[in-house]
């Protein structure tokens, strides 16, 4: 299952940002990204060290990091075998390297992107970190001079706020922050942290990907906005070069959604009193924020595709079955549930004469209306076109199901408002109970058929099955 | 008992009320007049005293090697009990080497670093690492994290967390690393066991997951706060059905809640999560363990035979996983809810099962506060679960 992972960054962004010593954060990371990815081996390493591993044992001999090159997919430990390997690279500058294999399966692209995250996070946490170890040292030995202090101290400081803001962002993105509230978010976080830049979210227009749009946008200070072509610009040289791009006062990094480009991270405006060094990480970290975000919505969204219509929002055909199904199969007292069968009449004339869009607006208030008469307990489903059923579980008896039959009807038959028109439409209804031998699909037939027989002798009511109806439908 | 050359596997029970009688008549059975190279214990709490330890060890000669704890019951070949197991492996081309951490000495990552750091005694061609935790003190996995990074992915790690008739008052682990014995509260103890010949392991739950997932959208350490953006506790009732009235009574809550636990998201399969507790001021349940913010959770369900049969399922797993070798015996760790969960007809009937499929394999099972797998595909800790580790 994807999608978990790289909501659980968040945990691991408050874990890192806790972290006291280079040790301890390397030890948080090499822990929690090989078990994130079921990994036996995990290890960050730098200048020909571990700075921390597991899976190798207690201090392993380095000479068996020896063979692994950044950007190799396969490697060989003591004693494991060939392993499958993923390597990321702590920052853009220095040689760290955050490293995972494991024996079973390759690494998911979308693994490889959570670890990708996990490494960038670490290297700015390391560096904050080290920056601090330093400035501990100096101060002991009493060499430098208060303004350097100042400077060191400032740095760490934004550092500090950049891993924060960054944790923030994480977070509102797993609490189903909307996914534009989000980039704003992030535009918004590294632009407070730039001081007077300009910061922008470019991505290709879904339905034209030629096209590129500006998702979006936060603007630095008066005067010194960028013309919107320039920052355009900027975003398309940096998704050619699938890399950052620099030209004058706009700098540029892609971002990507699973293993595509899917746009870039822009910065535009000068470098006041930042680094060029913060700001490229600034840069770098934004733009793996970004896909982050995307890729987590894409998925999430795929995940909730795949079982609802996408029409209604209502579960689909498959979903129902599955849920009816194990119903059944937990049932032990005959009617202990129900299955409802809806079909709208008259909606072929909606469609034909105020066109498809009022149809399918139509079919959105009958789902709202559906949801709304029906119990928590209970799942509604579009079969597509204009059916829909119900299960209803659990059930007291037959009684309960002809009653919440009824408030369908009800709730249905009342008019809809679509494109200023008062629109009338109402629902036959077909009943089927669970019972001996009865299967899901056994189930929808029935109530297929006794709606059949609703529509037939008196439409906008409810039928329940009878077995001779079987008989009829096969005459 | 078995033998296989000169390696031997020997499991004996007692339930005599005196606890040091039990112990040195279980040892004896055990031993069957042999030396051993090993003795593990597992001990009722009513028989988990200083005088049980030094009976048993007494029993086994002196100087022996030595670990155990307390447990929420115990079985073997002969059914299920509360009153002293003990088990016992010897014979040449068998190494072994103990440690104990007491409790509170250091964290719990520091006290898995120590445990397995007997593995630093002697190298064998297969080795695996045996650990008897502490379900009551903190994060165990942190205990299990702690000794993964000294045994790397070499060496498996198996164990359980010691019980205490789920009580929730205290445990005890008894050890020895010679001629001393000890009976120490809320320990962690590790044993390294080498081999010219395979160790197996073996998992398995029983339990599946229903209906549609939910992410975890709040949640610190072991408290969940919301699901799918919306009170946890809610959420929680809603989906198992429970009524509100089981807020008003906190044991009413843990019987209905044991058995409708979470399912933890993993690559391959599912962590389950039991929840004991619930919070109605601000609407939020408590799990066993960890349930990170951001995972992918669902609700699990019961399918009783499965249950049942997750004792001979991790017992057969374990024989199965030895690379074709005899199986000498099989050590059990069987997580204590599940006779809860199960019932008494059908927790016999596990026990049952588990002999036959065995048969004549002996075994020495507890009832334990959690299990500790850790090898490919099983992150440390494991709740509601069966794990077995068969030795060739």
């Amino acid at each position: 299952m994807a999608g978990w992972s790289l909501l659980q960054l968040t945990e691991y962004f408050s874990a890192i940002t806790r972290a006291g010593d280079v040790g301890s954060a390397a030890r948080i990371a090499v822990q929690r990204a090989s078990e994130s990815t079921d990994a036996e081996v995990a290890a960050v390493l730098g200048a020909g060290a571990a700075l921390s591993s597991v899976g190798l044992g207690r201090n392993p001999d380095p000479a068996v990091f020896a063979g692994v090159r950044p950007g190799a997919e396969v490697t060989t430990f003591p004693g494991l075998g060939p392993m499958h390997l993923t390597t990321h690279p702590l920052d853009r500058d220095g040689g760290d390297l955050l490293i995972v294999a494991r024996a079973d399966e390759p690494f998911a692209a979308e693994e490889r992107q959570m670890l990708q995250g996990m490494a960038r996070v670490l290297g700015l946490a390391l560096r904050s970190l080290r920056t601090l170890e330093n400035e501990r040292r100096l101060r002991h030995e009493r060499e430098r001079e208060a303004q350097a202090r100042l400077e060191l101290l400032e740095a760490i400081e934004r550092r500090e706020r950049l891993l924060e803001t960054l944790l923030r962002v994480q977070r509102a993105a797993n609490q189903g922050t909307p996914l534009t509230e989000l980039l704003d978010a992030i535009t918004e976080g590294a632009r407070i942290l730039l001081g007077h830049a300009t910061t922008a979210l470019v991505l290709r227009d879904v339905r034209d990907p030629a096209k590129l749009i500006l998702a979006s946008l936060s603007h630095g200070a008066e005067g010194r906005r960028p013309p919107r072509p320039a920052v355009l610009d900027a975003a398309r040289r940096a998704m050619a070069a699938k890399g950052p791009a620099t030209e004058g006062e706009l700098a540029a990094a892609p971002v990507h959604v699973g293993d595509g480009v899917a746009g870039a991270f822009v910065i535009a405006g000068p470098d006041g009193d930042v680094r060029a060094s913060e700001r490229r990480d600034v840069l770098a970290a934004f733009a793996e924020q970004a896909s982050l975000a995307l890729t987590g919505a894409h998925t999430q969204a795929a995940m909730h595709e795949a079982h609802h219509d996408s029409l209604t929002r209502l579960p689909n055909r498959a979903l129902f079955l599955r849920r009816v199904e194990r119903v059944l199969a937990e049932q032990t007292r005959p009617a202990g549930s129900a299955l409802l069968y809806l079909d709208l009449d008259l909606f072929k004339r909606v469609n034909d004469t105020l066109g498809h869009a009022a149809g399918d607006e139509l079919l959105r208030g009958v789902a709202g209306r559906l949801r709304g008469a029906i119990r928590d307990t209970d799942m509604a489903a579009r079969f597509g076109g204009d059916e829909f059923a119900v299960l209803l579980d659990p059930l007291t008896g037959p009684e309960q199901a002809r009653e919440i039959a009824q408030r369908v009807i009800d709730s249905i038959g009342r008019p809809f408002e679509i494109a200023g028109r008062a629109v009338a439409t109402r629902a036959s209804v077909g009943i089927a109970y669970s019972g001996d031998g009865r299967t899901a699909e056994t189930l929808v037939d029935d109530a297929d058929l006794a709606m059949y027989q609703a529509k037939r002798s008196r439409p906008g009511t409810y039928r329940e099955f009878e077995p001779p109806m079987r008989l009829r439908a096969a005459c | 008992m078995s033998e296989s050359g000169q390696r031997w596997f020997g499991v004996g029970r007692s339930l005599l009320a005196d606890p040091a009688q039990a112990g040195a008549q279980a040892c004896r059975e055990a031993l069957g007049g042999r030396r051993a190279a090993l003795v593990i214990v597992f001990a009722s709490p009513s028989h988990s005293t200083p005088a049980m330890a030094a009976a048993v060890h007494a029993a086994a000669g002196g100087d022996v090697l030595m670990i155990g704890c307390s447990t929420s019951g115990e079985y073997t070949t002969d059914g299920r009990g509360a009153g002293v197991v003990v088990n016992a492996l010897g014979g040449p081309g068998f190494s072994a080497s103990v440690r104990a951490v007491p409790h509170d000495s250091m964290d719990l990552y520091a006290a898995g670093e120590t445990a397995a750091s007997c593995l630093d005694d002697f190298d064998a061609e297969h080795r695996v690492l045996l650990l008897l935790g502490d379900g009551r003190s903190g994060d165990q996995q942190e205990m299990v994290r702690g000794a993964y990074s000294v045994a790397g992915a070499r060496v498996p790690l198996i164990g359980g967390c010691a019980g205490d008739d789920v009580t929730q008052t205290g445990t005890w682990h008894f050890f020895s690393s010679g001629t001393d014995v000890q009976v120490l509260p809320n320990a962690v103890l590790g044993v390294a066991l080498g081999a010219p010949s395979p160790f197996g392991i073996g998992l398995a739950h029983g339990w599946h997951k229903v209906g549609e997932p939910m992410v975890v959208t709040r949640s610190e350490g072991g408290k969940i706060y919301e699901l799918d953006g919306e009170p946890a506790l809610d959420v929680y009732l809603r989906r198992t059905g429970g009524a509100a009235e089981l807020l008003a009574d906190p044991g009413a809550f843990l019987q209905f809640a044991t058995v409708r636990p979470l399912g933890l998201a993993r690559r391959t399969g599912e962590d389950v999560r039991i929840i004991f507790e619930a919070d109605a001021a601000e609407r939020s349940i408590s799990g066993l363990a960890d349930t990170p913010e951001g995972a992918l959770v669902w609700f699990m369900a019961a399918d009783p035979d499965a249950v049942v049969d997750a004792a001979a399922a991790a017992g057969l797993a374990a024989t199965a996983d030895l690379d074709g070798a005899d199986p000498l015996g099989v050590l059990v760790f069987d997580c204590c809810v599940r006779p809860i969960a199960l019932g008494e007809d059908r927790a016999e009937a596990a026990a049952v099962r588990l002999r036959d499929a065995l048969k004549p394999i002996p075994f020495g099972g507890f009832y334990t506060n959690g299990e500790i797998v850790r090898k490919t595909n099983a992150k440390g800790m494991h709740h509601l679960t069966v794990a077995a580790l068969a030795v060739s």
